[in-house]
């Protein structure tokens, strides 16, 4: 077995016993419409470590995430607690505005305060990300597990 | 000139190296292919994950995950593709963000999961990357014993050659990008890793 026969038989080999399942590749190809054109990207730029809690009874600590998009930052608490995600949020500059949270399953909507500040419970543990509507702007963040 | 070109060492003369775009061992043109998606055509966006999943795949399970997290890792990456479409100029590099970006969300993955009691009690010597298969199913005699052999290598030498024989075979940079190895080193350590394998076959079925 030379170099090539080895390379042709281990690409058939990797194809044969471990091809990417079929709902995988349609999940990808479907990736695609999770596309938020009209919206800039708010890129993760600090994160805490996501720790085993030491001192907290229920559920893991909370992880802090920092989202820094175009005149805008997100800081987001991301809590998991009893196998639901509870989700506290800090815009930066403060400000009322249409905060949507979304995953696979679904999506919500609600407004921050005038502070900036909002406040979501009981979403479902997983991939997702979270979009401000400013003036004339959309910015989401990009997607994170929770 | 195509930017990810690496010059061979004189050692490498027979085995083709694989260059994006120029020796044309993938069917599309990268660039243009990222612009038409990045512009909204759909079925442009498919041909880029049909181009490039054997290698995404083979980067995720080069990390052990079980397939469902190897399914999260693969899709985590396609999304950031997704974000990322407007930002990918240069086509040539499509490959290699595709391979650094996969190793980076396995890592990810790893951090979030791993629990902070764990003792890594996996012993290299008898751990295959390959998932277990009813020998039955294989209808080649050749691709069972190469699969037993491959499990026998080193893990090291099973990343290495899961990654480099993904389907269509990558680039030196995009193995490079896979598994953070110098690109100097691939060809070296692959030919190392083929010698063991061969020695692993059994005698019959060598040419």
């Amino acid at each position: 077995m030379n170099d090539e026969s080895a390379a042709t038989a281990l690409t058939a080999l990797f194809a044969t016993v471990d091809p990417v399942p079929t709902a995988t590749m349609t999940a990808a190809y479907d990736a695609f419409e999770w596309r938020d054109i009209d919206a800039s990207l708010a890129s993760l730029t600090f994160e805490t470590a996501a720790g085993v809690s030491l001192a907290h009874t229920r559920g893991e600590a909370p992880r802090l995430l920092t989202f820094t998009g175009e005149n805008i930052t997100i800081d987001l608490e991301v809590a998991n607690e009893g196998g639901t995600v509870r989700l506290l949020g800090q815009l930066d500059p403060p400000r009322a505005a249409d905060v949507r949270a979304e995953w696979a399953g679904g999506s919500v909507l609600i407004r921050s305060d005038t502070r900036g500040r909002f406040q979501m419970v009981d979403l479902s543990t997983g991939r997702m990300r979270v979009s401000v509507q400013l003036d004339d702007a959309r910015v989401a963040t990009e997607w994170f597990h929770s | 000139m195509n930017t990810t070109m690496v010059r061979m060492s004189a050692g490498h003369h027979r085995h083709p190296y694989r260059c994006r775009g120029i020796v044309g061992n993938i069917d599309i043109d990268p660039g243009a292919t990222l612009a038409s998606a990045a512009a909204g055509n759909r079925a442009a966006w498919e041909s880029l994950v049909s181009t490039y999943a054997g290698l995404v795949w083979s980067v995720a399970r080069s990390f052990r995950l079980s397939e469902a997290d190897a399914a999260d890792v693969f899709q985590c990456t396609w999304l950031r593709l997704v974000e990322h479409l407007d930002d990918i100029r240069d086509g040539g590099r499509l490959g290699g963000w595709l391979a650094m970006t996969a190793r980076r969300e396995a890592l990810m993955l790893l951090r979030r999961t791993r629990s902070s009691v764990v003792t890594d009690t996996i012993d290299d010597a008898v751990d295959t990357l390959l998932p277990e298969v009813d020998s039955r199913l294989l209808e080649n005699e050749e691709i069972d014993a190469l699969r037993l052999a491959f499990g026998g290598l080193s893990m090291a030498c099973q990343r290495l050659l899961r990654v480099a024989f993904a389907d269509p075979p990558p680039t030196y940079a995009e193995i490079s990008a896979a598994l953070d190895m110098p690109i100097g080193s691939i060809g070296p350590s692959r030919a190392r890793c083929l010698v063991q394998l061969r020695g692993l076959m059994p005698d019959p079925a060598n040419d």
